[in-house]
């Protein structure tokens, strides 16, 4: 769904993401260096408030159309997801 | 030489690489200014642009030392302030109350000290045994004969920072991993010094400093820590992550990273081992063994010298004595010929005790940039010494 570019136009580019909450800063970076060598592009997001999280986090702002293969590469390295949040 | 201080440095001579190493590649210090710019932010607390950089150039060091060491596990490369910490966090955080526990005659104070507390306040017990013998069969035979029923850790150092003396590592792993022992390795004489496989090694946690043989800034040390043992935290605070949880949690290496970390000396430690892996540890030993050999030698050709601990295969660290003269006298006659030693116990007294030093030495201990001429300088000044 596009929203009102003219008005808040990053927030409309947001909707199309996803966010993959990971354990800390280090399983984020982790992951996004592993992703990034298996051509999917992700942004480092940090995170205050999640359904899981006791505080503070971060995680890997990810196209929708990414999340898939990026959830297959994280479990196939064993790193943990620990949530997947809509942006 | 002058450094941007403005200090004439080229007549100095440097053999003090065991205390930490001189000078650094000038990549260090260069990256360690930008840094404190460009990734002037708090590494995993924030969101913006300058706490991501610091976060990033934090991770990248994780990965460089993982590289260099065959760690798998960049996750559990764990930065401290130097190799005390980091042993006193693996040793603390994982002997419990009833232990026993072993180390060798040769451990500096960073593992004797807090194992001495601990048995102190919390009722552990241990033991030492000889590490000085040349043959590695001796060593292992040494330990075994120190290890009891209720032994739960080993710390050994990876080399003495006395006498240079390589400890059999992965032999003593063996000995550890077969009775279900966890060994913690004090690798401040080692790291960037000689190669190192931490899986050949078969060490659980790897202490590391950053400013010795890795070329960093002082104020970095390493710990790795192997996927089976996660030591408990030695202090609590911020780590970034699940700051509702009153405990630092379980998750490394934020658990024992607590507080802000020293962004800018991570950032100058990565540049150190990226030094280090270029010129290859296996080049750099090669060059220091020579070194070491070449000033050994020549030190015993002089009958009033007394050398402790003449390995064939060693760290480059050389301990002597000249005669009944107090080594900090020698040491302040080579300081004022510009040769910088150190001189004393080494913070290191169990060694001293067991190498027989009557109380000290001088310590000469070499880099791969020294020289066979400027050994051969020190020689002159040491042979006028009588």
């Amino acid at each position: 769904m596009i929203l009102n570019i003219a008005i808040k136009p990053e927030r409309t580019i947001h909707m199309r993401y996803k966010i993959i909450v990971l354990s800390s800063v280090t399983y984020a970076l982790k992951a996004q260096g592993m992703l990034a060598r298996e051509g999917v592009d992700t942004r480092l997001e940090k995170l205050s408030r999640t359904r899981t999280l006791k505080g503070c986090g971060y995680g890997l702002r990810v196209s929708s159309s990414n999340l898939d293969k990026a959830v297959k590469l994280l479990n196939l390295e064993r790193i943990r997801i620990v949530e997947i949040i809509d942006y | 030489m002058t450094t941007e201080f403005g200090e004439q440095m080229e007549k100095t001579i440097y053999f003090d690489h065991a205390a930490t190493s001189w000078p650094k590649p000038s990549s260090v210090s260069m990256t360690m200014k930008k840094a404190m710019y460009e990734n002037g932010g708090n590494p995993g607390r924030s969101g913006h642009i300058l706490s991501v950089k610091a976060s990033k150039a934090i991770y990248k060091c994780r990965e460089a030392v993982s590289d260099l060491f065959s760690f798998d596990d960049p996750e559990r490369v764990i930065f401290t302030q130097n190799t005390t910490y980091a042993l006193n966090t693996a040793i603390k955080g994982i002997v419990k109350q009833g232990d026993h526990v072993v180390i060798s005659n040769l451990e500096h104070n960073s593992v004797l000290r807090p194992i001495e507390r601990l048995s102190q306040e919390k009722g552990i017990t241990y033991g030492t045994f000889d590490a000085t013998d040349d043959s590695d069969e001796d060593v292992i035979y040494c330990l075994k004969r120190a290890i009891r029923q209720n032994t739960k850790t080993v710390v050994v150092t990876a080399a003495s920072n006395v006498c240079g003396k390589i400890l059999p590592i992965s032999r003593i792993s063996s000995e550890c991993h077969r009775r279900g022992i966890t060994l913690i390795v004090d690798g401040a004489q080692a790291g960037g010094v000689f190669p190192i496989d931490f899986k050949t090694m078969g060490a659980d946690i790897l202490c590391l400093a950053g400013h010795k043989g890795l070329y960093g800034p002082q104020g970095t040390g390493i710990m790795l820590c192997c996927k089976s043992i996660t030591p408990e935290s030695l202090a609590e605070g911020g780590n970034g992550i699940n700051s509702q949880d009153k405990t630092m949690g379980d998750i490394l290496p934020e658990k024992l990273e607590a507080g802000t970390p020293n962004t800018p000396g991570i950032c100058g430690l990565y540049e150190g081992v990226k030094y280090v892996s270029a010129e290859t540890v296996e080049e750099i030993f090669g060059k220091t063994l020579l070194l070491t050999r070449f000033a050994t030698e020549a030190l015993l050709e002089n009958k009033n010298i007394t050398v402790y601990g003449d390995y064939g295969v060693k760290a480059p660290v050389i301990s002597f004595n000249i005669n009944s003269f107090d080594p900090s006298y020698v040491s302040s006659v080579l300081s004022d010929n510009g040769i910088c030693t150190r001189s004393g116990l080494h913070c290191a007294p169990l060694a001293h005790m067991a190498l027989g030093t009557n109380g000290g030495t001088v310590r000469v201990s070499f880099g791969h940039k020294n020289t066979k001429n400027e050994i051969e300088k020190f020689l002159k000044v040491v042979n006028k010494i009588r």
